[in-house]
């Protein structure tokens, strides 16, 4: 199962809100190929967990902004502030369903993103055979 | 060591699924006694080559599923498994405890097993295991920071704690355990008891897929398994096999029980898939003001458990980079400035013994559906062990505590402040949970309608066909069961060749087995 390039697209978007570029980390997901890390992951996945992962992106790219924020526009539509702004109130949901969103996105793009080599070294970790997650990504 | 070829049809004696630490040992015993046995193993071989640094090819390689097995009910509970030659062996921390005596005297009062073996017996063959394969506690050298740390918490608070034993030679503390060793130190099954068996005429097909057994006139008599792409993972072709003595099931408490219902056998007590238990646990993240360098040492090297008997227990988790961003709080840049603190971290986890049971069920297919809800005094128990590993990471100097836990505050920073613990219970949905070792599915018993497999570890339902892997646990075990799983299955393939001879003279096969 491949995802389309507007879903990567999604993917994208959401995963640089959620790793940003800081002051301290300036690699930041948009930093690294995340897109085809995504769609290797979803390729990879069992159909079943696939289809949620893409389902959990799609509901916080077009509907949370409504849900959550009351705005009715997609998640890049939105300021950089309002995409964090969305992103903790979902984390922060007494909702389960709602918070498991974000776990869900925290857990499986935190595969990818901090398995770069480049990555892990501005967090300090050293390896000296460090390889990336996905084949020839730089 | 694998099969190159990829055969229509084969025969053996025995057939064994599974090649993790219940099906390795089994098949160790089986084929020095002269036996012909053939290894189906849905994974492929994780060799040395492929142990590189990125855990996410790991978890494409050697995890099922890329770890996204996960029960539903109270929580969303991810179970770990590893699908590869050597099984969940090879991205465990190789943790070895022997099977605790209190285990068997409860399976011996509630599930009749004394008639079959004593605990004395499960020593017998532990002690023959551990004259082969190296297990001892970690060395200063391989204990790193994050290790330390946990022993010096626990000498300063008066809690008794020990260096974890594991399977293990010349561990250089490489901090990789959940990737396969790269140092190949750790000793998994594909470095010992697989290719021993090879030696002694086993054969082992890897990427291959267990779908039924097949059965003639009352008695176990083959499988039926699919060879699948080593890469997009789709079916190739079938194989075809026979087995002349038997069928042994080693495939884990969610494989097995799976295996069984797809091919309608060992159901008549309804309890198939039932009684799912495992050891559902947290951790919790201490934040120091010198780097710990979580990675660096034994991913699993200390642990507590002096409180065993009240249901839980502690140990340390060498939390890899990758899986760091599910674990720490926050999203954006409070997520990004803890992950600039990864490298002065270090995580103590707490696993329960839990009293929960579940099921595991057929969801079409070969996909599985758990269900799985901690009882309220599992949570009771693993809010001790979270408040006490906090203690622990506060006597060890931390600076703060991270919880994880919804509802709570983010960050401890005094021991003052562990009051939270006792606000009110907590609820399984407040916690971020793993489940790493499973039980139960084809529970053993001497009573056919409330067991699936009988103390001789033969199926209640049909002939010939063993179920040797924890899946016959009557209970979890409240310590880390890969050296219980071994002994049973060593134990499970003793009991099979005294019922049914090998070809080799006896004499001949003790001395084998000896060897």
């Amino acid at each position: 199962m491949q995802p389309t390039r507007r879903e990567i697209g999604w993917a994208e978007t959401i995963f640089e809100a959620l790793f940003p570029v800081t002051e301290d980390a300036p690699i930041g997901a948009s930093e690294v190929p995340m897109g085809r890390f995504y769609a290797d992951q979803v390729a990879a996945c069992p159909a079943l967990v696939a289809l949620l992962y893409r389902v959990t992106l799609a509901l916080i790219y077009l509907l949370m902004p409504l849900l959550m924020l009351g705005r009715p526009r997609t998640f890049r539509a939105l300021s950089t502030d309002q995409r964090r702004k969305l992103l903790e109130q979902l984390y922060a949901s007494r909702v389960y369903a709602l918070r498991q969103t974000v776990t869900l996105i925290k857990m499986i793009a935190g595969t990818g993103f901090l398995g770069f080599p480049e990555v892990q070294r501005q967090f300090g970790v050293e390896h000296e055979d460090a390889t990336p997650p996905i084949e020839g990504a730089p | 060591m694998i099969m190159s070829e990829r055969p229509a049809a084969d025969q053996c004696d025995y057939i064994i699924v599974g090649s993790g630490p219940a099906g390795a040992s089994a098949a160790r015993v089986l084929a020095a006694a002269g036996e012909e046995v053939v290894i189906v193993e849905e994974g492929g071989p994780w060799g040395k080559e492929r142990r590189t640094t990125p855990l996410y090819r790991t978890m494409k390689g050697a995890w099922r599923d890329l770890g996204s097995t996960a029960a539903f009910g109270s929580a969303l509970i991810p179970l770990l498994q590893g699908c590869a030659v050597g099984g969940t062996s090879v991205i465990n921390s190789a943790i070895m405890w022997r099977m605790p005596e209190d285990v068997i005297d409860l399976w011996s009062r509630d599930s009749g097993i004394a008639a079959a073996f004593s605990h004395a017996d499960v020593e017998r063959c532990t002690d023959r295991i551990a004259a082969e394969i190296p297990i001892g506690p970690v060395t200063d050298a391989a204990m790193g920071a994050h290790n330390t740390l946990m022993e010096q918490g626990c000498r300063a608070l008066g809690i008794e704690g020990r260096r974890i034993d594991r399977a293990e030679r010349d561990c250089r503390g490489s901090g990789r355990c959940l990737q396969g060793c790269p140092n190949q130190a750790k000793q998994s099954m594909d470095l010992n008891f697989l290719p021993r068996a090879v030696r002694d005429g086993a054969r082992i097909y890897a990427h291959c897929r267990a779908e039924r057994i097949m059965s003639e006139q009352g008695r176990a008599r083959g499988l039926v398994a699919t060879f699948l792409d080593p890469v997009s993972r789709r079916a190739l072709q079938p194989l075809h096999l026979r087995a002349r003595k038997g069928v042994l099931v080693a495939a884990s408490a969610i494989q097995s029980p799976l295996l069984l219902l797809r091919s309608g056998i060992g159901g008549s007590s309804g309890r198939l898939g039932a009684h799912f238990q495992a050891h559902p646990g947290a951790g919790v993240v201490g934040v120091f003001d010198d780097e710990v360098q979580v990675w660096r040492g034994a991913t699993q090297g200390y642990e507590c458990a002096a409180f065993r008997s009240q249901g839980f227990k502690l140990e340390t988790l060498g939390l890899p980079p990758e899986l760091a961003a599910a674990r720490l709080p926050g999203v954006g840049e409070r997520l990004m400035a803890n992950l600039a603190r990864y490298r002065h971290m270090s995580v103590i986890a707490a696993q329960v013994r839990a009293r929960a049971q579940g099921r595991v069920r057929l969801a079409g297919g070969h996909r599985s559906l758990i269900r799985y809800s901690l009882t309220d005094w599992d949570i009771e128990r693993l809010t001790r062990g979270l408040r006490l590993s906090c203690e622990i990471h506060f006597a060890a100097g931390a600076r703060e505590v991270l919880l994880g836990i919804h509802g709570l505050p983010p960050a401890l920073r005094s021991p003052d402040e562990l009051s939270v613990f006792d606000r009110e219970p907590l609820r399984p949905k407040q916690l971020t949970l793993v489940a790493t070792h499973h039980f139960g599915t084809c529970r053993m018993g001497s009573d056919p309608r409330t067991s699936v497999v009988s103390p001789h570890f033969e199926t209640h339902d049909l002939r010939d066909l063993y179920v040797v892997d924890s899946s016959v646990f009557p209970t979890n075990l409240g310590v880390n069961p890969q050296l219980s799983i071994m002994a049973l299955a060593w134990l499970a393939a003793e009991t099979i060749l005294q019922r049914s001879p090998p070809r080799r003279s006896r004499a001949r096969a003790d001395a084998a087995a000896a060897c």
